[in-house]
């Protein structure tokens, strides 16, 4: 049965005008096996599952999918298939039952057989509460659940599922790991799209594609373990993380280093020895501690080692100065949507040249607490302010002093990416020499350059995302709010968007995000843990990490969320 | 000025002409459209009558109905004259809409006339297009008016009427139709450009962007207004040249007072569209609502039909329309030369209910800024 | 096709159609709207056009003349002594024309020579309602002569007019039931074409692409519940139009629904179409109200003589489906059952609809790109 071919690909190209989308990519892949599709943002994987979907006919090359060609019958391929685009088209105006009764019908689920196939859909997804809410009025994550729920109704030999964690809570991550589980037993083949690589780890095997060509295939471990002794911990270093963190990488022997919250991650590049690291951490006072490589460095590695470095827009910015000492404060701070308390008697106080990050699973309040602090909703009780103002009806100079990157891609794509620039440069005041300044600053900083005429949304994702940092930063904010900044995007350009965000902060700004990645929830220096509309843990990410801690070995950031998270529900019962 | 536009201003104002201008299909939208319209509308809408079938049932065997019927023939405005000959017959040509109207000849039609008495004449039209009917059977009056000229060639028959008609000597429907028009394409263009333009950020997550940003409610509505009422001058501005250089109509009024009735228009007319913009929840409502706002707007303007036709209270309704006003403004400095009083009388009105249409989008506006 | 799968998706659908405020509000509010205006707003029934009367003449006789105007239902009349004073009030729209009795109408009137003895002016720059204003003053002048003047020779014909089917001549019995054909271009074309851009818009296409559903089904799927929706409205303006605005319904119900579902095939198909095409919720809107309301407001014969239009418009006319539905509707309220019109119309309908929904599902994708 397992040796069964389910998708046999057979040097499959597409192009999209200019871009060469999939470039001659073959592959098989056999039932009862979850296959990873990983790599950079426009790699191509997108086209990729489209393809295998049925949905776009490859330019040459053949995809035979469940034993249909696609090019021959792409209906009748479509039962034989389950497929979660990236953005699952639920229909929000119907409710959560409704949502699933169609797919059901649509899938052709046996009327007797729905009922037991529902519940155990919503007891794998927690919605079972939720049954009577319209699709619209569920948050991120459990939309993306009950999308998966929608794509798992029947019995598929084939599940294409395209990042279907994006924006979801490690929580809900369990959850949808569990789903995903339960049914490969069965012996269904499932091909995961994602760019967090933890979740690639936990694949059978994996296609790491670049430019739409396959790079790697065969199993995470292999790759990973080409990285053996590779891997340190740079322990022991206090203070100045992020200055040191872009010194090192300039040193030519580092492929790649990260914060991981007091600690740096480096790994080496290719045949150096550790020696040099360990003598640069001797001469820091600090230490160094060999640890196992994980698949985010083999796949950095792959890809030519990260290239980010300095950030040179940081560079130019000045000394963010002044003597107020709590930059961003939330008092006692409530909001009531009705009889719904989504903000519950929150109070924090963020200083300047922090990261404050605030956490929580999807529903807890985050965005809330947030959008009233951006002066975005009013507040109900207590007070939330930026630099002194509460800035709902803020006056524009309070308003100047806030940058702001929205969590759904918010920049006019009716506007070429020069207009765009230009626009934000004008709507925070910047006029004459000094807006073209700004402006070719960041073009030179974001290496926008080729696009400026581009449509925006043209771009791949992660030059959206350097756009739309470059719009909040123009005005050179003291305070920065990052609303989910990294969702979806790759490693790489992970890394190039925090050496800019770590350069601001070593300037003296100040920077608040939310975020449902737990990397990225290392970067900070302190996180807030919200669960139920209230902060339930505030402290450093180490200190987290240690409270949770219950073995002998240091639980990762994940662990440390979901132990807190159980902990506190266990509370309430 | 340089402190009015500021650097935040113009930036807002670039974007939205941006917005609109920079994709192409959305500028045919806005360009063929109205071309479309004018042409349509200055050839098809006429409430002229001409080119019709009429039935013609004669049922007389004398010399005089086939007189009439010789007289009938020679109007321009009958195209074909289909002769029947029984009751059933002429019922099935107006069922079946072969003709809008048909004349019957007693049979003793001739007799009568012969005998220095009347014939008389009977005319049926399809109630169905009561009102084209109406006007074929007041010519066909006409005609039969002059029959007594035709009989007696030798008698001048008296007529008592003289008829001037003013401003426009032949009844040139064009005259009419194509000024007014450019008020009422620069009311769809300008109305669903704004209407649009709150609407669509919001559906597409831009606003929140907008919100955080330093620009106050005002930047914003001021900048959401400005193309949609430049790009409303500029159509009607179209227009108006066509209607002077393509259909000759006169234009014998002020230009300049016609400009400034014409900005006082689309201001009131994208405030409301802004009104519509900022309760809009999506792009859809907004396209439905500006089309529920628009349609009664049109039709009680009096471009249709005449005001003094309507029902008192909707006479007083025609009066709060921009519309209302503009169609008089333009009707009035094309063809009448109207003097500057009264048209700043009118002008006077739009301003009013621009400014009150202002005070309430900015009020809405502003509510849902918060 | 699929039962099981036809039925989720129109009930997918219909559940759709009663939770959107927007289309609740096109069925059954705008009927309301639209025939409220059309049977007040829009008249086509010339009455009570106010004009002035210069009454130069204080003589018993011309004060006859005078009351004759003031005394018909289509002119409100102001008398006035100096044709002065009329000039400005007929520049600034107060009055649509005048009429100007003479000095010396007595004289004139013994005399015999009454040739050109009153002066009839119109506001032409108006020029349908200097056309009305002209012939019912004209009228009013030749009814008074022809009582009031002996010695004339009686016209040799006499002419008796009847009006079939609408013998008082009210427009809002023909207007009104035009205006259903107007409310159901709109249900079928442009509540379709935006409720199927909507699903591109948001994805929603992406994901029942690839389930199992045949394009044909979800076209199928959504097309039914319009086309319900669109016989409810059907019934609702219908029954509006009779209780509530008077006008009367000759025909049978089933005629109305049978002309009403033949409209609705080419009305959806032509929705389907443009959403296929616009994939965007303006685009389609726009193009929506130009391809199907404008023309099933100006072309189909609703308001303007299709007989009178230039030559090209005319033959475009004939490949519209309202102007079809439009003739049925008016047909059917005032006149009665004519299936001998009713037969050959509704198989337009239904050819135009066989073509357009071929178009749609050519156009139809089965896959994204």
């Amino acid at each position: 049965m397992t040796s069964e071919t389910v998708v046999e690909l057979s040097e499959v190209t597409k192009r999209f005008g200019s871009v060469q989308a999939v470039a001659g990519v073959s592959a098989s892949i056999p039932a009862g096996r979850l296959i990873g599709l990983v790599g950079p943002d426009g790699a191509g994987k997108t086209t990729l599952m489209r393809i295998m979907a049925g949905l776009i006919l490859p330019a040459s090359g053949r995809a035979v999918v469940v034993g249909h060609d696609s090019a021959d019958d792409n209906e009748s391929l479509a039962d034989d298939i389950g497929y979660m685009p990236q953005q699952f088209g639920l229909y929000e105006d119907l409710t959560v039952q409704e949502n699933l009764q169609l797919y059901a019908d649509l899938r052709g689920v046996a009327r007797k057989k729905q009922a037991e196939t529902f519940a155990t859909l919503l007891r794998l997804t927690r919605l079972a509460k939720f049954t009577g809410r319209l699709a619209g009025r569920l948050s991120g994550g459990m939309k993306q659940k009950l999308g998966l729920a929608c794509a798992l109704m029947a019995r598929p030999k084939l599940l294409l599922l395209d990042e279907p964690s994006v924006g979801v809570d490690p929580v809900s991550r369990q959850d949808l790991w569990a789903m995903v589980e339960d049914l490969l037993k069965g012996g269904m083949a499932v091909v995961w799209a994602t760019s967090y690589l933890d979740e690639a780890e936990r694949c059978s095997s994996v296609f790491l594609l670049s430019e739409g060509k396959v790079l790697y295939s065969g199993a995470p471990k292999k790759l990973t373990d080409r990285l053996e002794g590779r891997s340190f911990l740079l322990r022991g270093i206090v203070t100045q993380r992020r200055k040191l963190l872009a010194d090192l990488m300039e040193q030519t022997f580092i492929s790649d280093a990260v914060v991981h919250g007091e600690s740096i991650r480096v790994v080496l590049h290719e045949g150096r020895s550790p020696e040099e690291l360990g003598k640069l951490a001797t001469s820091l006072g600090g230490k160094i501690e060999a640890v196992p490589p994980r698949f985010e460095d083999a796949f950095i590695d792959l890809l030519g080692g990260s290239s980010s470095r300095r950030s040179r827009i940081a560079e130019k910015m000045p000394e963010v100065t002044g003597s107020e000492t709590n930059i961003i404060a939330c008092d006692h701070l409530t909001k009531k949507f009705g009889n719904f308390t989504a903000t519950d008697n929150v109070s924090f106080a963020v200083g300047r040249g922090e990261i404050f990050g605030l956490l929580g699973p999807n529903g807890a309040g985050k965005s809330t607490t947030f959008k009233m602090l951006c002066g975005l909703l009013s507040i109900t009780e207590g007070s939330a302010t930026v630099g002194g103002h509460e800035l709902l009806n803020a006056s524009k100079k309070a308003k100047l002093s806030l940058g702001y990157m929205a969590q759904k891609f918010s920049l006019y794509g009716l506007l070429s990416v020069k207009q765009n620039l230009d626009f934000f440069a004008g709507v925070y005041g910047l006029s004459g020499k000094v807006k073209k300044e700004r402006i070719a600053e960041v073009i030179d900083a974001f290496s926008l350059g080729p696009f400026l005429n581009s449509d925006p949304a043209k771009l791949s994702l992660g030059y959206r995302q350097r756009l739309a940092l470059a719009c909040a930063i123009m005005h050179r904010p003291p305070v920065l709010f990052l609303d989910e900044p990294t969702s979806g995007v790759d490693p790489i350009t992970r890394r190039e968007f925090w050496s800019h965000i770590n350069g601001f902060v070593s300037k003296g700004m100040t920077v608040m995000v939310t975020t449902h990645f737990m990397e990225e929830a290392e970067y900070c220096d302190r996180i807030g843990l919200m669960y139920a509309a209230k902060i339930i843990a505030l402290d450093t990410p180490d200190a987290l990490k240690k409270g949770a801690q219950q073995g002998p070995e240091e639980p990762t950031m994940e662990e440390a969320f979901i132990h807190l998270i159980k902990q506190q529900e266990e509370q309430q019962i | 000025m340089k402190t009015f536009l500021t650097p935040a201003l113009r930036a807002q104002v670039v974007k939205e002409f941006l917005s609109i201008m920079r994709d192409k299909k959305t500028r045919l939208i806005i360009i063929i459209p109205p071309l479309v319209q004018l042409f349509v509308f200055a050839y098809a809408v006429t409430l002229e009558v001409n080119n019709i079938s009429i039935a013609v049932y004669n049922k007389d065997n004398g010399s005089q109905a086939g007189r009439f019927i010789a007289q009938l023939s020679r109007a321009s405005f009958i195209k074909e004259m289909r002769s029947v000959y029984s009751e059933s017959a002429l019922r099935e040509e107006i069922n079946m809409r072969h003709s809008i109207l048909a004349v019957v000849f007693p049979a003793d039609f001739s007799r009568k006339i012969d005998g220095g008495g009347q014939g008389k004449l009977l005319l049926i039209s399809d109630g169905r297009r009561a009102n084209s009917a109406q006007v074929a059977a007041g010519y066909i009056q006409e005609i039969a008016g002059k029959f007594a000229q035709v009989l007696h060639p030798e008698i001048k028959v008296p007529d008592p009427t003289v008829v001037r008609h003013w401003f426009n000597e032949n009844l040139t429907y064009q005259w009419y139709v194509v000024p007014g028009l450019s008020g009422i394409i620069s009311l769809l263009i300008t109305f669903i450009l704004t209407a649009l333009s709150i609407a669509r950020e919001r559906e597409l997550g831009t606003f929140d962007q907008l919100l955080v940003s330093p620009c106050s409610s005002w930047e914003i509505i001021l900048a959401k207004m400005t193309p949609s009422i430049v790009i409303g001058m500029a159509l009607a501005n179209a227009i108006i040249a066509a209607a002077v250089f393509i259909f000759h109509v006169p234009l014998l009024g002020s230009f300049v007072l016609l400009e400034i009735g014409l900005l006082i228009f689309t201001i009131a007319i994208a405030s409301m569209g802004l009104v519509v913009s900022a309760l809009a929840a999506t792009q859809q409502q907004a396209v439905l609502g500006s089309f529920a706002v628009i349609v009664p707007i049109i039709l009680c303007s009096g471009f249709a039909t005449p005001i003094a036709n309507m029902p008192q209270i909707l006479q007083y309704i025609a009066q709060g329309i921009p519309l209302t006003h503009y169609i008089i403004i333009a009707e009035g400095l094309f063809m009448k030369a109207m003097p500057a009083f009264i048209v700043w009388q009118h002008i006077g009105a739009m301003a009013v209910i621009a400014l009150v249409c202002l005070l309430v989008s900015t009020s809405v506006v502003r509510k849902t800024l918060q | 096709m699929n039962i099981i799968r036809l039925m989720a998706l129109m009930r997918k659908e219909s559940l759709q159609i009663v939770r959107d405020p927007a289309a609740i509000a096109i069925a059954f509010v705008l009927p309301v709207l639209l025939l409220i205006l059309f049977s007040t707003a829009i008249s086509l029934d010339i009455k009570q056009i106010p004009i002035a009367l210069v009454q130069k003449s204080t003589s018993t006789r011309a004060a006859s003349l005078a009351a004759a105007f003031t005394g018909t239902k289509y002119f409100k009349v102001t008398v006035v002594r100096n044709k002065k004073v009329v000039v400005d009030p007929l520049i600034a729209n107060e009055i649509n024309g005048f009429v100007e009795i003479p000095g010396d109408f007595d004289q004139k009137l013994a005399s015999g020579d009454i040739d050109g003895l009153i002066h009839i002016v119109t506001d032409a720059s108006q020029p349908n309602t200097a056309a009305f204003v002209s012939n019912y003053a004209r009228m009013v002048v030749s009814t008074w002569v022809a009582s009031h003047v002996s010695g004339l020779a009686a016209s040799p014909v006499a002419i008796t007019s009847r009006v079939w089917f609408n013998p008082d001549v009210e427009s809002k019995n023909f207007l009104v039931p035009g205006a259903i054909g107007i409310v159901m271009t709109m249900i079928g074309t442009l509540l379709t074409a935006l409720v199927i851009a909507r699903e591109w818009e948001r994805g929603s296409m992406e994901a029942l692409l690839s389930t199992p559903a045949r394009s044909a089904e979800i076209l199928v799927g959504k097309m039914l519940p319009y086309f319900i929706l669109g016989l409810i409205t059907t019934l609702f303006a219908a029954g509006l139009a009779q209780w509530v605005f008077n006008v009367p319904m000759r025909g049978s119900w089933f005629a109305l629904l049978s002309l009403s579902a033949a409209f609705l095939l080419p009305a959806l198909a032509q929705g389907l179409l443009i959403s296929t095409l616009a994939k965007n919720q303006f685009i389609a809107s726009v193009l929506a109200l130009l391809s199907a309301f404008l023309p099933a407001f100006l072309l189909s014969g609703f308001l303007f003589e299709i007989d009178s239009m230039p030559t090209v418009i005319q033959w475009f006319t004939a490949l519209l489906a309202v102007k079809y539905y439009i003739i049925g509707l008016q047909t059917v309220f005032i006149a009665g059952d004519v299936w001998s019109l009713f037969l050959p119309n509704i198989g337009f309908m239904l050819l135009i609809g066989a073509v357009m929904m071929f178009l749609a599902k050519l156009k139809t994708p089965t896959r994204l790109e």
